[in-house]
C-alpha cells in the first residue's frame, strides 16, 4: 500500500465520519463523489508520474483545508432534514478582492519578507562608513544571509507564473533561514515574523507538493535551480551565522533545516511513480 | 458581510468558467477532480486544487441555484474503467448567464484559461 492509498484511506474515513447520520442518500453522494476525487487524483498522477509522497500530501492538504466546508455543509444538511429554516451562514466573502486575498494571503505575507529582510540586513549592519567595509561586514553581521533570503523570495514570486513547484520552494528556502532561528531569537516580534516565515514555509512547501502533483514531467534544468538555490540559501545562512558567533546549534539547525527542506523537494522532483 | 443575491462567489466564476472551457475543447459534463485541475492550471490563479469541502460544497450550492445540473454516469462504464462512477456536472444556461454578467461587471477578472501542461484526467 502506497503512501497515497493510506492517505486516501484516511480522508474516506474522515467523509464517513462527517456524513455520519446525515440522509442516506446525501452521505452515500458525498461518499461516491470523495471517492471518485481521489481516484481521478491518483490516476492522473500516475498518468503524469508525479511523486507518490507529493500526491499524499496534495491530497492531505486538499481534505484538512475543506474541514470548516464539511463541517459548514453537515450543519447545513442536518438543519435541512430537522425541517428548519436553510442554514444561513452569517457572513460571506462575497468581494472578489477578498476571496483572491483569501487564496493568496501567504505570497502576501512571504512579499512582505522582502523589505523586512532588506531593512532588517541593514539594521544589523550598523554600517559606518568611516570605519566599516562591506565584504566583511555582510558576513559577520550574517546580513547577507538575510539578503539571499529576500533575493530568493523575490525570485520565487516572479518564478511561480511560469514554474509553480519552483517558484514555492525558492519561497520555501527564502523563509526557511529565520524559520529555523527562532529558537535563538530574544525579540518577541521577531518570533512573531519567525512564526509567521514558518507558515509561508509550510503553505509554500505544501503547495509546491501539490503542484508536483499535477505537473507532468520536471525540468531538470528546474532541479538543478532548486539545488543551486538551496546551497547559496545554507551555506550564506550557516556560514553568516557562525561568522556573526551564533550558537552551534542554530547554526547547524539552519543549514539542516534548509537542507532537509530541499532534499524533500528535489526527491519530489526525482522519484515519480511509474506511470501504469 | 452577507453574500447579495444573485451574486457570484469567486469559486463559482472558477467553476462556471473551467466547465464552460471545457466545454468547448469538447468536454461536455465533468466530473470534480477535473474541474479543480482546471482551476488550478489557469494562468490567472496559478492556485491549489480546491480542497475537498469546499469544492463539493460549492457545486451542490451551484446546482441548487441553478447553474449547474449533476447526473451519475453509467456505473457500466466505471466498471468497465475500473475506477468508481463519477458524478458530472454540466454548466446551464442560468449558469453561463450569471458568469456573462459577473463578467461584464469584472471584465479586468475575466482571463482566458492556461492551457494545461501535461494530459487532463480523462
Amino acid at each position: 500500500m502506497t503512501t497515497s492509498d493510506r492517505t486516501t484511506a484516511l480522508v474516506l474515513r474522515w467523509v464517513a465520519v462527517y456524513t455520519r447520520s446525515l440522509d442516506p442518500e446525501i452521505a452515500a453522494r458525498r461518499q461516491a463523489e470523495l471517492a471518485s476525487d481521489l481516484w481521478e487524483q491518483c490516476a492522473h498522477a500516475r498518468r503524469v508520474g508525479a511523486a507518490d509522497s507529493m500526491v499524499a500530501l496534495s491530497i492531505l492538504r486538499r481534505a484538512v483545508a475543506g474541514v470548516p466546508a464539511d463541517l459548514r455543509w453537515r450543519q447545513h444538511q442536518l438543519a435541512v432534514a430537522r425541517g428548519r429554516p436553510r442554514w444561513q451562514p452569517r457572513w460571506q466573502l462575497s468581494s472578489t478582492r477578498t476571496r483572491a486575498l483569501a487564496r493568496t494571503w501567504w505570497l502576501v505575507l512571504a512579499a512582505l519578507f522582502i523589505p523586512l529582510y532588506g531593512f532588517g540586513a541593514v539594521g544589523i549592519m550598523n554600517f559606518d562608513t568611516s570605519t566599516d567595509s562591506w565584504w566583511p561586514k555582510l558576513w559577520y553581521t550574517g546580513a547577507l544571509g538575510m539578503i539571499v533570503s529576500a533575493v530568493l523570495i523575490a525570485a520565487g514570486i516572479l518564478a511561480r507564473r511560469w514554474a509553480r513547484a519552483t517558484g514555492d520552494v525558492l519561497i520555501a528556502i527564502g523563509a526557511l533561514p529565520l524559520t529555523v532561528s527562532i529558537a535563538a531569537l530574544e525579540d518577541s516580534v521577531l518570533r512573531v515574523v519567525a512564526a509567521a516565515t514558518l507558515l509561508v514555509t509550510i503553505v509554500a512547501f505544501l503547495d509546491a507538493a501539490d503542484a508536483r502533483s499535477l505537473a507532468g514531467r520536471a525540468n531538470s534544468a528546474r532541479r538543478w535551480l532548486l539545488a543551486a538555490a538551496t546551497a547559496a540559501a545554507a551555506t550564506v545562512a550557516g556560514l553568516g551565522m557562525a561568522r556573526a558567533h551564533a550558537a552551534p546549534v542554530v547554526v547547524l539547525s539552519v543549514m539542516s533545516g534548509i537542507t532537509l527542506l530541499a532534499v524533500l523537494a528535489i526527491v519530489g522532483y526525482r522519484h515519480r511513480r511509474r506511470p501504469t | 458581510m452577507r453574500r447579495k443575491p444573485g451574486t457570484l462567489l469567486l469559486l463559482e466564476v472558477d467553476i462556471l468558467d473551467a466547465g464552460l472551457a471545457l466545454r468547448r475543447d469538447g468536454t461536455s459534463s465533468v466530473h470534480g477532480f477535473q474541474l479543480a485541475k482546471a482551476i488550478a492550471d489557469r494562468a490567472d490563479t496559478r492556485a491549489a486544487l480546491t480542497a475537498h469541502g469546499t469544492l463539493y460544497k460549492a457545486l451542490s450550492r451551484m446546482e441548487a441555484a441553478g447553474l449547474l445540473t449533476s447526473t451519475w454516469e453509467d456505473p457500466n462504464l466505471a466498471a468497465a474503467d475500473g475506477r468508481p462512477r463519477r458524478r458530472l456536472y454540466q454548466v446551464t444556461g442560468a449558469g453561463e448567464r450569471a458568469l456573462a454578467a459577473w463578467q461584464a461587471q469584472h471584465p479586468k477578472a475575466s482571463a482566458p484559461p492556461r492551457p494545461a501542461a501535461g494530459p487532463g484526467p480523462a
